[in-house]
């Protein structure tokens, strides 16, 4: 079997997104008939469990794995729903100085042999926690909402990533939370604005969804959910990495009113 | 026209946040990609004075160093503003002196840390 891809998802600022995008992008590529492992890599804050809604059935976790207390296979959690998906639960009792970038490159690199795509969820900041999310990861997937806290901290991020390019040969941005009345009323920094200014590829947008709250109080990515647009933005996002030439949204203000408020700012 | 104008006045605070913002990230983030250390900065503009000092007369209290981003694009440019005293008056005198001021300005050359990296 070849060896799979290990994609890391960051940010550098916290609460942008990078949970939900593990979660619904990893569901959305299992639907597409992979198999895919996604790393919570925030040791001390699990939190990923609690979105693919399957944090009552976590017994071992990530350190547990690197110190050797349990073999890989009894720390992974199958998915409820999809077979080929699974979860490695990050450490809740722990803190990020368990474990060194070392021991993540042999995990990862076991983990690359055993799935065809590992997604790892980067902690927020640029710390240990980062430095070790992108040992041996050989993508990166960068979120990005459109403020510019948001935006400033991706660029320090790029210009990290950018530092280990022998190792990490491509990285791609998500813009996430857009809101489609703001951009066109101009009042919120567009994708082409963003894409520019960071000078990255776009991998896929994601609009403001309320539905993703719904989502994850349920402990279901909203990829798997037909007829929702998030759900949509995540499952053209999933078919990109896989290389189909996914047409990007357009997210254009909706409804009358929307439509209106558009026009006259 | 006025209805459209009443209609901005409903729905709008302000005519666009989004390119101001855009503005602000340019400038800010030519900025974050500077890592020169500001010793080495004075040192620079210091060196880049005692050159143009050699041909022109300048005021050094008035020349100012800039790293901006550009209108047009995000590319940073340095630039530099430096006001010569009664108009240009190139110095012919001083290129006589030139092989001692190089070695002055040499020796403050080892002194600087030139270690830095621009993007």
């Amino acid at each position: 079997m070849a060896e799979g891809r290990v994609i890391v998802i960051t940010s550098g600022k916290g609460g942008v997104g990078k949970t939900t995008t593990t979660a619904n992008i990893g569901a959305a590529l299992a639907n597409l008939g992979k198999s895919v492992c996604v790393v919570d890599m925030d040791i001390g804050l699990r939190n990923l469990d609690i979105l693919m809604g399957l944090e009552n059935r976590v017994v071992y976790n990530l350190v547990d794995v690197i110190e050797d207390t349990c073999k890989i296979k009894q720390a992974l959690v199958k998915d409820k729903k999809l077979p080929g998906l699974c979860l490695l639960p990050s450490a809740q009792t722990r803190d990020k100085n368990s474990v060194n970038e070392e021991q993540i490159k042999t995990l990862v690199a076991e983990l690359k042999l055993m799935f065809d795509i590992v997604l790892v969820d980067c902690p927020a900041g640029i710390e240990s926690g980062f430095q070790n999310s992108i040992a041996g990861a050989d993508e990166a997937i960068v979120v990005v909402t459109p403020e510019m806290s948001s935006v400033r901290d991706a660029d320090r991020i790029i210009g990290l990533l950018e530092a280990r390019k022998n190792e990490l040969h491509s990285y791609k941005l998500i813009v996430n939370r857009i809101k489609p009345d703001l951009v066109s009323a101009n009042q919120m920094m567009s994708i082409d604005d963003i894409c520019e200014i960071l000078s990255v590829d776009l991998l896929g947008i994601v609009p403001d969804d309320e539905d993703i709250v719904i989502s994850t109080n349920k402990g279901e990515p909203l990829s798997l959910t037909p007829n929702k647009s998030a759900g949509q933005a995540y499952r053209n996002i999933a078919m990109r990495i896989l290389g189909t030439d996914v047409p990007f949204m357009d997210l254009k203000a909706k409804g009358l009113f929307g439509k209106i408020k558009a026009i006259f700012r | 026209m006025a209805i459209k104008t009443f209609f901005r006045s409903l729905f709008s605070k302000q005519d666009s946040s989004a390119a101001t913002a855009t503005h602000r990230m340019k400038l800010m983030l030519t900025h974050d990609r500077q890592q020169v250390n500001p010793g080495v900065m004075e040192q620079m503009k210091a060196e880049i004075l005692e050159v143009i000092s050699k041909y022109f007369d300048i005021d050094p209290q008035e020349a100012e160093f800039i790293i901006q981003a550009s209108h047009q694009d995000a590319e940073s440019i340095f630039s530099s503003k430096v006001p010569l005293i009664k108009g240009v008056k190139f110095k012919n005198a001083k290129l006589n002196n030139h092989d001692t001021n190089n070695s002055k300005e040499s020796k403050t050359r080892d002194k600087a840390n030139l270690s830095t990296t621009t993007s």
